[in-house]
């Protein structure tokens, strides 16, 4: 009786977080047209989370489709069908690894370093600081960022789309010989632009603000100490991680294509 | 530094979108939004196993159009296809032939148009009488195997 009891406490303290997170999010989006200075300050958040993450995305993207290639022209070879290779890898990077391998590099470079600023700002009392000057911390540190993220994730993964395509190309038609002219043709007929590659860049956005959720989080409510600091970040990344994977699933069962 | 910061900001987006372009232009196709391209025919075939919503339909291996629904007949339990033929393909003779074809051995289906030698042509809301069904391998073996058995 007593462990139900806990189990319930549990479940209501849980709740009560997911709907502090959630609410977090909404002022964070609500109140970015508050302050007319977070226009310049969205440039250079995007600067930081988009064109700072460009290496990492690119090179990423480029080895994946790669090896995603290679890996799949083999197995493709057994069945004569070794010319569908470049369909296979469109199919798959336009669809889901684009959006969801971004989003989970994006949490890794992005969410973290989020979420460290924002608790070394609350041990260093620099939000308290803010309050007292009724300078709203919200608006100032979190909308510029939540916006930032929303505007850059989506940008990084069309970038991740295509450089993954590019890399597929290079391997596909100067290491394992298949017609240029073959490549792009099988790949032009099967993907359509409205089904496949337009639904892959909305569920980058929907990753983007899953990902704000839980980094503005642990970074404004988390505890302020420089070990949690760290812990709070390592959090970030775990539940970020999971939660895109999870969400990709219900978002692909939603926006119905299988 | 502010200066660059935009700069930098710029060519990324600038390089995104033309991802996206390269994507939309070489490595997809646009589907017809607007369905207004061409003329609808229908046909009933006894079976089309394998034929799909958007499966091409071609003349002498060159695509014309494409299956635009399938659905069940209930008159005669037949299935009864509706084809989008693109508008400049307007001189198909009324009497061709439709047929489910195969891409190779175990391609994918599609519908091949042989076109007949009567007088007009096929217009918006025609039906193609003569079809012919699809022949599945597993059919055709069946009846090799069968024929084998018979000459014993």
């Amino acid at each position: 009786m007593r462990f139900v009891t806990q189990m319930q406490v549990y479940m209501v303290k849980q709740c009560a977080k997911v709907g502090d997170a959630t609410i977090l999010l909404c002022h964070g989006i609500l109140k970015f047209f508050t302050n007319k200075r977070n226009l310049s300050t969205l440039v250079t958040e995007i600067y930081f989370m988009g064109v700072m993450s460009l290496p990492l995305i690119m090179t990423s993207a480029f080895f994946i489709g790669m090896v995603f290639t290679v890996q799949t022209y083999y197995v493709l070879q057994g069945f004569g069908a070794a010319d569908q290779v470049g369909l296979v890898l469109a199919m798959c990077v336009f669809r889901e690894l684009g959006p969801v391998i971004s989003g989970l590099l994006f949490t890794g470079r992005a969410g973290s370093s989020i979420t460290a600023e924002l608790g070394l700002m609350k041990t260093t009392d620099q939000i308290t600081s803010m309050q007292l000057m009724s300078i709203d911390p919200i608006s100032r540190t979190i909308s510029p960022k939540l916006i930032a993220m929303i505007i850059a994730l989506p940008l990084l993964t069309m970038i991740f789309n295509w450089v993954a395509l590019i890399g597929s190309a290079f391997v596909a038609q100067g290491l394992l010989g298949i017609d240029s002219g073959t490549y792009w043709s099988t790949v032009k007929n099967g993907v359509f632009f409205i089904g496949d590659v337009l639904p892959g860049l909305f569920k980058a956005s929907v990753f983007a603000l899953i990902v704000g959720l839980v980094a503005f989080y642990h970074g404004y409510y988390g505890v302020a100490t420089p070990s949690a600091v760290a812990k709070n970040a390592t959090k970030t990344v775990v539940q970020g991680s999971m939660l895109i994977l999870a969400f990709d699933y219900i978002l692909v069962a939603l926006l119905g294509y299988a | 530094m502010k200066y660059k910061l935009n700069l930098m900001v710029g060519f990324f987006v600038v390089f995104a979108a033309f991802c996206l372009f390269y994507i939309a232009l070489n490595a997809s196709s646009v589907e017809p939004i607007f369905k207004e391209h061409g003329y609808h025919i229908t046909a009933n075939f006894s079976d089309i196993t394998g034929l799909n919503v958007r499966s091409p339909v071609r003349i002498a291996g060159v695509k014309v159009g494409v299956v635009e629904g399938i659905h069940l007949d209930q008159n005669d339990f037949s299935a009864k296809v509706s084809m989008l033929i693109e508008k400049q393909f307007n001189q198909i003779p009324k009497d061709s032939e439709l047929s489910v074809a195969t891409e190779g051995l175990l391609g994918a289906k599609y519908l091949d148009l042989s076109p007949g030698f009567g007088d007009g042509y096929l217009a918006d809301g025609d039906r193609i009488e003569k079809t012919t069904s699809s022949l599945s391998l597993e059919k055709i073996l069946g009846k090799v195997a069968t024929s084998f058995t018979m000459e014993k």
